[in-house]
């Protein structure tokens, strides 16, 4: 009997404010998906991405711990300092010789991983592209191609057509836009549905799969994103000496410390391959293939390695409930404003301006505030937040729009 | 528990506080009975768990044709324990090794180590690294490695080491330099 009398006041006071209800809940929802469509946009990293590193600021702060559980199970081996002199051909004609990776080192050492076949899995971050020939080039590829659990990332100009190693090869570039130049959100599928590196070791490792429908993605858990932020430590390979006497490599040189050393009879192929049993390894150019982080320079390989880390972890997993919370904090808002209160009116400041662009400048901070907050909160909860700028200003002009319908009411 | 039985002033509470205070004062004395047996059964188990732990590096890299750890002359591609002290032969002496548990490749040279007044690759981690540095900024797995080193093994090698190396051991050294 205590239901049906509540259920029927709770309709009597929503009945002549549903015009109003009706427009809020539709306005939520339309802020709420435009939140997730602009974080699946790696373009957009801008403010959001100054929010996202406050907040993970903040957080450390407040409560550390989160970094990289992972960096024990990795090992990097760097190509940088192992180039060889070969002969670059252009446009089918030769024009000199350029320097490229040794790939007789490089075919050693992927035969080592390969007979004891232990490793967790490898991640190939060089570039074979065309117009560069060795003698090694027919054996290499041929031995890529038979290789479990490994990938090798795609040259983005002359992709190597010669040999058949398409099957293990996926994408491993990044943007960087006008408004953020250095590294911002990690794409883990690109508008073909071609996956990069990360997810496709997690496939291969796992199974795990991101799926497009139109503008939506979702993964097995359900709803999630094709882009995040990555998180970094301010050391680029984690924890690690780095003292005057005694230094802790980050990475292996893959000539001085692993080949040669087996091809001097200091190191048995037995003792090299036994130390990557159950890891992940992550080959790349760990001292010129640098990128600028918000933590500063970071090596390509290892902020893939990064990237799967966080893919792993589910961090770009959506949170129902976090979407509830935003449409929630956005249906309060909308509805206040065109309730004719709204929140921002009650600031002395904002009452005595008369100036309409002052207005909607104040008002505009006022939202963005509010909505900082909100992703403050949610990024303690979630790990994640969504843009506000965009929903921000679209508040403040349906305040402003509001405003001058009260202004032109009152004067008529 | 509310007690109703009464002895004269003595309540079954009393009682029990007592007999709890005497089984209390029978382990202390047995413990103090004891003391000298548990202490070196202590010792005993923390030297064995240092000695166990001790880690094996091989030498991968060598700045010169041999150097001297604890009692012998080790050349490139030997193996040496991590808790022997190691005898530089001069300040441009410097050496890789290479860990036999993890493979994880270290650098070593002689300047920093005679400032800190370290002996051996055990000795650095206590000197210079200290846990609690370690855990607040860096990753679990390795904040539990330097506590290893860094607690058990340095308060048995504290007193080995001033017993039995010199307080500078490049005096030792310095008629024997070849290189």
């Amino acid at each position: 009997m205590m239901m049906p009398r509540i259920w029927s006041r709770i309709l009597a006071a929503i009945k002549p404010r549903r015009k109003k209800i009706a427009f809020s809940a539709i306005g939520a929802v339309m802020l709420t998906a435009i939140g997730y469509l602009m974080n699946n946009m790696p373009v957009f990293t801008g403010e959001n991405m100054t929010t996202y590193v406050f907040c993970q600021l903040i957080k450390d702060k407040i409560c550390p711990g989160k970094g990289f559980e992972m960096a024990d199970s990795v090992r990097y081996v760097n190509i940088a300092y192992d180039h060889r002199l070969v002969p670059y051909i252009h446009d089918e004609v030769p024009v000199g010789k350029i320097d490229i990776v040794d790939r007789g080192k490089l075919l050693e050492f992927l035969k080592i991983l390969g007979q004891r076949n232990r490793y967790r899995y490898i991640f190939l971050d060089l570039r074979f592209e065309d117009g560069c020939h060795t003698e090694v080039d027919s054996a290499l590829f041929s031995y890529i191609g038979a290789l479990d659990r490994i990938v090798v990332a795609k040259a983005d100009e002359n992709p190597m057509t010669d040999y058949d190693i398409t099957h293990k090869i996926a994408n491993a570039r990044y943007y960087a836009t006008i408004i953020s130049t250095n590294f911002g959100r990690y794409e883990y599928i690109d508008r073909d549905g071609n996956p990069y590196m990360p997810l496709y070791a997690l496939h291969e490792l796992d199974g795990g799969n991101i799926r497009r429908f139109g503008p939506l993605y979702f993964d097995g858990h359900g709803l999630c994103q094709s882009t995040i932020f990555l998180r970094f430590s301010s050391d680029p390979f984690g924890p690690h000496i780095t003292h005057s006497s005694l230094i802790e490599l980050p990475y292996e040189n893959l000539g001085a410390d692993i080949i040669d050393l087996v091809r001097d009879s200091i190191l048995t192929v037995d003792e090299v391959a036994q130390t990557y049993d159950s890891k992940y390894v992550v080959i790349g150019d760990m001292v010129n293939d640098m990128h600028d982080t918000y933590t500063g320079p970071k090596p390509g390989p290892m902020i893939i390695y990064n990237a799967y880390c966080q893919l792993k972890d589910g961090d770009n997993h959506v949170s129902v409930i976090q979407l509830l919370l935003l449409m929630a904090v956005y249906f309060l808002l909308i509805l206040i404003i065109i309730s004719g209160k709204p929140i921002l009116e009650h600031l002395p400041l904002l009452r005595r301006v008369k100036w309409p662009l002052a207005h909607f400048m104040i008002s505009f901070v006022g939202y963005s505030a509010i909505l900082a907050l909100v992703d403050l909160i949610c990024f303690f909860l979630f790990d994640t937040i969504y843009s506000f700028m965009l929903p921000a200003l679209l508040l403040s002009v349906l305040d402003q729009y509001v405003s001058y319908r009260k202004y032109k009411s009152t004067r008529l | 528990m509310s007690c109703t039985l009464h002895y004269g002033n003595f309540s079954l509470g009393h009682w029990y506080i007592a007999k709890i205070m005497r089984k209390f004062a029978e382990i202390v004395l047995f413990v103090m009975k004891r003391l000298r047996f548990l202490l070196v059964l202590f010792a005993f188990v923390v030297a064995v768990g240092v000695w166990m732990r001790a880690d094996q590096f091989k030498i991968v890299y060598l700045s010169t044709s041999s150097i001297k750890i604890g009692d012998k002359d080790y050349a490139l591609g030997e193996v040496f324990s991590s808790d022997e002290p190691i005898h530089w032969k001069n300040d441009k002496q410097i050496i890789k090794v290479r860990s036999m548990s993890d493979g994880q490749q270290y650098i070593l040279r002689r300047d920093s180590y005679r400032a800190s007044k370290t002996w051996s690759i055990d000795d650095y981690y206590i000197k210079t690294r200290p846990s609690s540095v370690i855990g607040s900024t860096k990753g679990p797995n390795n904040a539990a490695k330097g506590n290893i080193r860094g607690n058990i093994n340095g308060n048995i090698k504290e007193k080995n080491r001033e017993d039995s190396i010199p307080p500078d051991s490049t005096q030792v050294d310095k008629n024997t330099i070849a290189e």
